[in-house]
């Protein structure tokens, strides 16, 4: 009878823990897990992007966390709440025109012709009285991208 | 407009409460990860469309710097650092303003500027990843989407700009230029709140921790900036006193131990790419 009670203790115990834990994602391509609060620790292992946490306490910006078996710190600005989402892009030739085709497939049969014509960007511009616009600098700027894979590689080679 | 204001005072507001919290930077770290659980696709796409319109009225400003190699060169260093700032949803873009003043801009979404002359003040790679990432936090801390509440749709009450768009009335075609309008102020007038940017400054500092340069970068650039004879034409205008930043980021590397670290400066390939201008 004393083993069963025990026993139920140890259950309870455990439950409320698994209750209070909150679960997290790395949102950072990679974050390192740290033996104690703090950036001069010794690292306990590297997790990546998308891996699932759980969040035992949280202190200053750290968060004391479990990923498998292994336990550390982790700096908080690399977690979410959430698993990150996929990339997501607007660049699909049109100048700027998303955001207003987005708001337009929400709306309903009865939307105006006025919504349904929008507002070209130049057309914003010039309704401003805050000055030019550049769009053609803008997708020159797009144009000029490098990958995550060539960045990190080629800060990894320090000199 | 109304509305606009009254949503941007909440949000000011909020900022400035976080100070009374005793540990401010953590409070708004929850902020940030509650503000981050709610958003959606469609809200990420309204913030992107949104910053690519406030990064055009920026090279309306002012004129690209025609530099592949540096551009490619600022492009690498700054993907590097926006890998880790925890937004995977977005693809930074990067460019060099021809201009001498010693300046940097993001718009949300990721657009991220820095000047030709803030690239001249800076003296190691270090030192303009340092600039990178204090407007890449800008954008990972969704502070000009905060402030503006830029949203695809809403279920607060609040007004957000698709919805303002959907109504497709003149009216609201009318609040999309206003609500860009203000971000341009932002950008070019009143600053971010000073909230915002301590907070930005903070963020990149850690930033550089995580990707391995010398955490003591920004601390160094700032300084340096502040003490030149021109502060007073561009960065003083819309970033708080030097002092206070100072100070913040004083605080920051004592508390974390920071100078401890041995983050790389790259003063080398720095010197190739930028000095050799």
């Amino acid at each position: 009878m004393q083993g069963r009670l025990i026993l139920g203790l140890v259950i309870a115990l455990f439950s409320a823990n698994a209750a209070l834990a909150e679960t997290g994602y790395i949102r950072a391509r990679e974050a390192r897990v740290m033996k104690a609060p703090s950036a001069a620790a010794d690292q306990v292992v590297a997790l990546h992007k998308g891996d699932k946490i759980e969040i035992i306490k949280h202190q200053g910006r750290w968060l004391k966390v479990t990923a498998g078996q292994q336990e550390g710190w982790v700096s908080s600005l690399l977690v979410g709440s959430r698993p990150p989402m996929h990339k997501i892009t607007v660049l699909d030739g049109k100048d700027g025109n998303s955001l207003e085709d987005s708001a337009r497939r929400r709306a309903s049969a009865s939307t105006s012709a006025a919504a349904a014509r929008g507002l070209r960007s130049d057309e914003r511009a010039r309704q401003s009285d805050e000055g030019v616009a550049d769009f053609g600098a803008v997708r020159e700027m797009e144009s000029t991208g490098v990958s995550e894979d060539e960045a990190v590689k080629f800060m990894g080679q320090a000199n | 407009m109304g509305a606009l204001f009254s949503i941007t005072l909440v949000a000011v507001t909020a900022g400035c409460a976080s100070t009374s919290q005793g540990d401010g930077q953590a409070f708004r770290q929850r902020i940030h990860t509650m503000a981050l659980s709610t958003t959606t696709a469609d809200d990420v796409r309204a913030e992107i469309n949104f910053g690519r319109d406030v990064a055009a009225r920026v090279l309306g400003r002012f004129p690209l710097l025609h530099d592949e190699a540096l551009t490619r060169y600022v492009s690498l260093v700054g993907t590097a650092l926006a890998v880790q700032s925890g937004r995977p949803e977005l693809s930074y873009h990067f460019a060099v303003l021809d201009t001498d003043t010693i300046n940097a801009y993001s718009a949300p979404g990721g657009y991220i500027f820095i000047t030709r002359g803030a690239l001249e003040l800076a003296q190691d790679e270090s030192e303009m990843a340092a600039v990178l990432a204090h407007e890449i936090a800008h954008v990972s801390e969704r502070h000009i989407v905060n402030a503006l509440h830029i949203r695809a749709r809403d279920t607060s009450g609040a007004t957000g700009l698709s919805k303002l768009l959907g109504a497709g009335t003149d009216t609201a075609r009318v609040a999309f230029t206003q609500a860009l309008d203000q971000a341009v102020k932002i950008l070019f007038e009143s600053g971010y709140s000073q909230q915002d940017e301590l907070q930005a400054d903070r963020v990149a500092t850690l930033l550089l921790v995580d990707s391995g340069l010398d955490p003591l970068a920004l601390r160094r650039y700032l300084a340096r900036a502040h003490s030149r004879d021109n502060e007073a034409q561009a960065i003083n205008t819309t970033h708080p006193p030097s002092a206070e930043r100072l100070a913040s980021l004083d605080r920051l590397i004592r508390e974390e131990h920071l100078a401890d670290l041995d983050g790389a400066r790259n003063t080398t390939r720095f010197g190739h790419y930028v000095k050799a201008q």
